[in-house]
């Protein structure tokens, strides 16, 4: 096992190639797409909701868990966000969104306003969001608490350390690449809080909100393939994969996702 | 044939004579002379007992070399060999002879080994100004000074210290210094198994067994780096346990201990970093979270 | 052959000519083979790397050996922030043929900083920087042309006298290899990475394992585990939360040990000694953080091997995930993985800049009472929190030692209450009050351990969120634990203090 040490080393030089001969890297080259650019000419808009079908279950409030710790927090209650299911069964904080940019059309620049990130009684607000790769996420504390904002995107160097209680300037952060889907944000003193963030490089995507509608303006035209990731899902949170949609120029698509208890892994 | 068999049995004590003669030229022999006078005891008593067991060897070995050449010669004769059965007064001799021996090497030894073994012989001095704790893990050697500022005036106070840490304990790991030219103690724990302190060119060896703080006393007579190991098979890391004991004398072991506290006490900032704590400050707090948690 | 016919002496003596032609040919074969190869030491496959799709994995891995090579024959990678040592030489006698031995006259280069003697190059790579072979170029068989890799056969310190091999050997045409000419310039490559792996083999690899993934045959005993590197991430370091360890903290980390910890001091290593090691572990380190990010790279691209059963489940065809894989590992991947290395070297370096390193603003506030009550109250405080882990009386037992935690990226709960590491191991909150620091017990490392935390576990960094006043409060308050009353450090009987004597210890 230990053999190693006694047989010499032989060194090799890596004659790598100089940097601007290896193949141009768009960046969070994803693998998918490519194929035909997009229908040219125009674009359109996607809508729908996510509806959750049959009775959801109940989820246990987590401020028994908070009690013994953060009394401040479990006076306000702190309710589940695992999943949340608003009027007519609509799932909230469903993602939609494009894998990857569609070839052949120009990416609009990230927004330069930022995306507010706050932490009050002891959750995240918002509990999910979708953000450009490079724009800033200003993170806030409206608790008279600490916390600790820990990030855990896989590609970009991630955040971690903890924001005193009320502060509003904000510490600006930026995930300097996309994800392939959202990645989990924690705070290590009050370990319940779990906040979702996707980075993107691209702006193709939609959050659902309370009651499970979302709208995604502006999507190129033609066949497109959206994924749907909410975190209570099962296999790695997608409910699925290949939602292929057609968008047609200038109209608007309208796409409802419907999924059951069977989808579920909590 | 039987001439050969005694020969090779002669040759085998010639042999064992002249390697022990040969040997310290080789550098085949201690690991250079003694650096404390305890020691130098030590080699005292050890090149005694050389001495009388290389008299008795060589005399043995004679002794029987003479008769195995003689029953060779006799058996080449025509008379028969001579068949004798004990004697009283040669059995007494030969058990009166080495007892006596033994005997006066053990009542030899006794003061050497009392002033090495009995804590009571420690001189006070020594004894008051302990250098240092030295607990044996696996596998290092972690080491705790007395701050130079605290004096201690009874053994009482020594044991205490050595039942609780202070604030101003100054800690090292694997290189031991001490001062030369004065007998010195240390105190040896271990915080896992059985290790022993061992530093050869001393010629101290002491074991430490779990539960107990033993004493040691010795006194380096040269500057110097000496090595130190662990002599007690401790575990798989045994041999990860080399160490250092460095001998400075008087001034420069006071300049390491200060240059210690310097780098213990280090903010970052101010270099010394804040005034160290202090015992008293230590006494008045009383931490509330006690109280809490008892609620 | 020999039926029940053969009578039994006969029997017996074929029986004894057997037996003895058996051991005499085993003897021969012993004799002439030795007793076997040893096994070559190897990288193991990461964690993540096997959750790939085979193909995607099997790119990851090809992208290693070629990046680092293995452990007996490790790639030097110029670009990476490692010193893998180097010596300039000039070749000062002109040589009859290519593989003899010339006299040559080497000099550390000025960027190599590892100290670090020219005695044992056997392997180093070798470059020529002039002279005939500088642009030798060589073609096999088939005509194309392949690449020489240089490597020292010999070198002895004494007669300065070294000798050259490469490979491949050229077959034949000796005409190829220009003999080394007096003037000749060449550089030495990678003896600090030689030197560093031999060294890390005897001392550190039995815990460490030969990855550094942790994992080293004693390394499995232990209840604290020693650190897999290949996080990139180390504990107890002088840099920002954000930042990797520096060459400073790993050697302040081996030489002092990790009390509390298996690991040992080792401060009897020489620096000729401890430098090599560093720079090892930071090419393992890297080599894991490259392992792990490559990874995540196709993961990110949806191909790992439940991605993949996944979404042939959604319709897509196995042909086209494979084709749209293959060509992404043939015209994106080596630019992916180029750019991780410069990214993940750019993060080893900048945390060798000053402003990486953690200092404080203002001097240690003095260590009063009055100070010590404000480190107390912030201690317990809702800004701090520190009791949170640490427990009301620091005991290292706070409420959050009790919690059953979600594990990170699922849904599901642990069966084990407490705190985790990055690594997946159990945690334990320090214990204030035993007097043991792992990270060093200087005012400034305690200072360090609040500012940035402690990398790859919860302990979060309060840089952001306290005062330099406020820390060194709780420092004053934290350091004052282990003498308080009711606390502290494992008591020794009083009787057996009184009564140990040497004498008893025998």
């Amino acid at each position: 096992m230990t053999t190693g040490a006694s047989s010499p080393t032989s060194i090799t030089i890596r004659h790598g190639k100089e940097k601007s001969e290896a193949p141009a890297v768009a960046a969070g080259g994803g693998a998918q797409g490519g194929g035909a650019p997009a229908a040219a000419g125009g674009f359109g808009t996607l809508k729908g909701r996510v509806i959750f079908q049959g009775a959801p279950p109940k989820l246990e409030s987590l401020t028994a868990l908070a009690e013994t710790k953060e009394a401040i927090c479990a006076k306000a209650g702190i309710p589940n966000d695992k999943l949340i299911v608003g009027e007519g069964n609509g799932v909230a904080n469903v993602f939609i969104f494009l894998p990857k940019a569609p070839a052949g059309v120009p990416v609009p620049p990230a927004p330069s306003e930022p995306v507010n990130f706050d932490q009050k009684n002891c959750r995240f607000l918002p509990h999910a969001l979708i953000i450009r790769a490079g724009q800033e996420l200003k993170i806030l504390n409206s608790d008279s608490v600490t916390h600790n904002t820990h990030t855990g995107a896989t590609r970009s160097e991630n955040y971690n350390s903890s924001i005193p209680p009320h502060f509003a300037t904000g510490i600006d952060f930026k995930y300097q690449r996309s994800e392939a889907k959202p990645c989990e944000t924690k705070c290590d003193i009050h370990t319940w809080m779990r906040a979702y963030h996707l980075p993107l490089d691209h702006p193709w995507a939609g959050l659902t909100g309370p009651n499970g509608e979302y709208e995604i303006k502006n999507v190129p035209a033609g066949e497109q393939k959206f994924q749907v990731w909410h975190e209570a899902a099962g296999g790695g949170g997608y409910l699925d994969r290949n939602l292929t949609v057609t968008i047609k120029p200038g109209e608007v698509t309208t796409k409802d996702i419907t999924f059951d208890a069977s989808k579920l892994e909590l | 044939m039987k001439r050969f068999w005694a020969s090779v049995f002669i040759l085998w004590p010639i042999v064992a004579v002249a390697s022990g003669v040969i040997s310290p030229t080789m550098h085949w022999w201690f690991p250079g002379a003694a650096q404390s006078p305890i020691g130098q005891r030590i080699d005292d008593l050890f090149y005694m007992i050389l001495i009388i067991v290389t008299v008795v060897f060589i005399g043995t070995q004679i002794a029987m070399g003479y008769v195995l050449l003689r029953g060779a010669r006799d058996t080449d004769g025509p008379g028969r060999a001579l068949f004798t059965h004990g004697s009283h007064a040669l059995e007494v001799i030969w058990t009166v002879v080495p007892s006596g021996v033994l005997l006066f090497i053990a009542f030899y030894q006794l003061d050497t080994w009392a002033a090495y073994r009995v804590k009571e012989n420690y001189p006070m001095s020594s004894r008051l100004a302990p250098i240092a704790e030295v607990t044996a893990r696996q596998f290092e050697w972690r080491i705790r000074y007395p701050n130079p500022t605290r004096k201690f005036q009874t053994l009482p106070e020594v044991d205490a210290w050595l039942r609780k840490p202070e604030p101003d304990d100054l800690y090292a790991v694997n290189e031991l210094h001490v001062p030369t030219g004065k007998p010195i103690v240390i105190h040896l724990r271990t915080s896992d198994v059985q290790h022993a302190f061992f530093v050869p060119i001393l010629r101290i060896k002491q074991d430490a067994v779990p539960g107990l703080v033993i004493p040691i006393i010795f006194e380096v007579l040269k500057p110097g780096p000496y090595e130190w190991v662990c002599a007690e098979l401790c575990g798989w890391g045994h041999y990860k346990m080399k160490a250092r004991v460095q001998a400075d004398p008087k001034d420069d072991f006071e300049a390491y201990l200060k240059g210690l506290e310097r780098e213990q006490f280090d903010d970052g900032v101010s270099g010394h970093g804040a005034k160290k704590a202090t015992p008293t400050a230590a006494g008045e707090q009383k931490p509330e979270g006690v109280a809490q948690a008892a609620k | 052959m020999f039926s029940g016919l053969v009578s039994s002496p006969a029997r017996l003596a074929a029986v004894s000519a057997a037996k003895l032609g058996l051991l005499s040919s085993l003897v021969a074969v012993l004799a002439v083979s030795g007793c076997g190869e040893s096994p070559q030491p190897k990288f193991v496959v990461g964690e993540s790397t096997l959750k790939l799709y085979r193909p995607a994995q099997r790119a990851v891995e090809a992208e290693l050996v070629k990046d680092f090579g293995e452990p007996n024959r490790p790639v030097v990678w110029q670009k990476l922030p490692v010193d893998f040592g180097a010596f300039d030489g000039v070749v000062e006698e002109t040589a009859q043929n290519f593989s003899d031995p010339v006299k040559i006259k080497l000099t550390r280069k000025a960027d190599s900083k590892v100290p670090m003697a020219a005695e044992d190059l056997r392997g180093a790579g070798l470059i020529w920087t002039s002279g005939a072979n500088s642009d030798a170029t060589a073609w096999d068989q088939k005509g194309r042309e392949v690449h020489l890799d240089y490597e020292v056969e010999r070198y002895d310190p004494e007669t300065s006298k070294l000798a050259v091999r490469v490979t491949p050997a050229i077959a034949g045409e000796k005409g190829k290899l220009d003999p080394p000419k007096a003037g000749d310039k060449f550089t030495v490559l990678g003896p600090v990475l030689q030197q560093g792996h031999k060294l890390y083999m005897t001392h550190c690899e039995h815990c460490h394992g030969v990855s550094g993934d942790g994992k080293g045959p004693t390394g499995g005993y232990f209840d604290i585990k020693p650190r897999d590197y290949r996080l990139g991430r180390f504990k107890f370091t002088s840099t920002k939360s954000n930042d990797r360890a520096r060459r400073d903290d790993l050697v302040r980390t081996i030489r002092q040990g990790i009390p509390g910890t298996y690991m040992p001091s080792f401060l009897l290593f020489t620096d000729e000694e401890i430098g090599p090691i560093v720079e090892y572990i930071r090419w393992l380190a890297i080599r894991g953080e490259f392992e792990e990010k490559s990874d995540a790279e196709f993961a990110n691209g949806q191909y790992t091997a439940d991605d993949v059963s996944q979404r042939q489940k959604g319709g897509e065809a196995r042909e086209a995930i494979e084709t749209a894989l293959e060509n992404y590992i043939k015209s994106e991947y080596p630019g992916v993985a180029d750019d991780l290395a410069d990214r993940i070297g750019g993060s080893w370096t900048a945390a060798e800049q000053p402003d990486a390193l953690v200092t404080p603003k203002i001097a240690r506030t003095a260590d009063t009472a009055d100070s010590r009550e404000r480190g107390r109250k912030l201690f317990h405080s809702d800004t701090a929190k520190c009791a949170q882990c640490h427990g009301p009386a620091g005991k290292g037992d706070g409420p959050q030692t009790e919690d059953y935690q979600v594990i990170l990226g699922t849904n599901k709960k642990r069966t084990v209450p407490g705190l985790f590491d990055d690594w997946g191991n159990p945690i334990k909150p320090r214990d204030l009050t035993s007097g043991i620091y792992r990270g060093g017990r200087r005012p400034l490392d305690i200072y360090r351990r609040i500012y940035s935390g402690i990398k790859g576990t919860p302990m979060p960094p309060f840089g952001t969120a306290l005062k330099d006043e406020e820390i060194w409060d709780i420092v004053n308050y934290a350091m004052s634990l282990p003498y308080g009353s009711g606390s502290g450090v494992p008591e020794v009987n009083q009787s057996k203090i009184a009564s140990a004597s040497p004498v008893g210890g025998g």
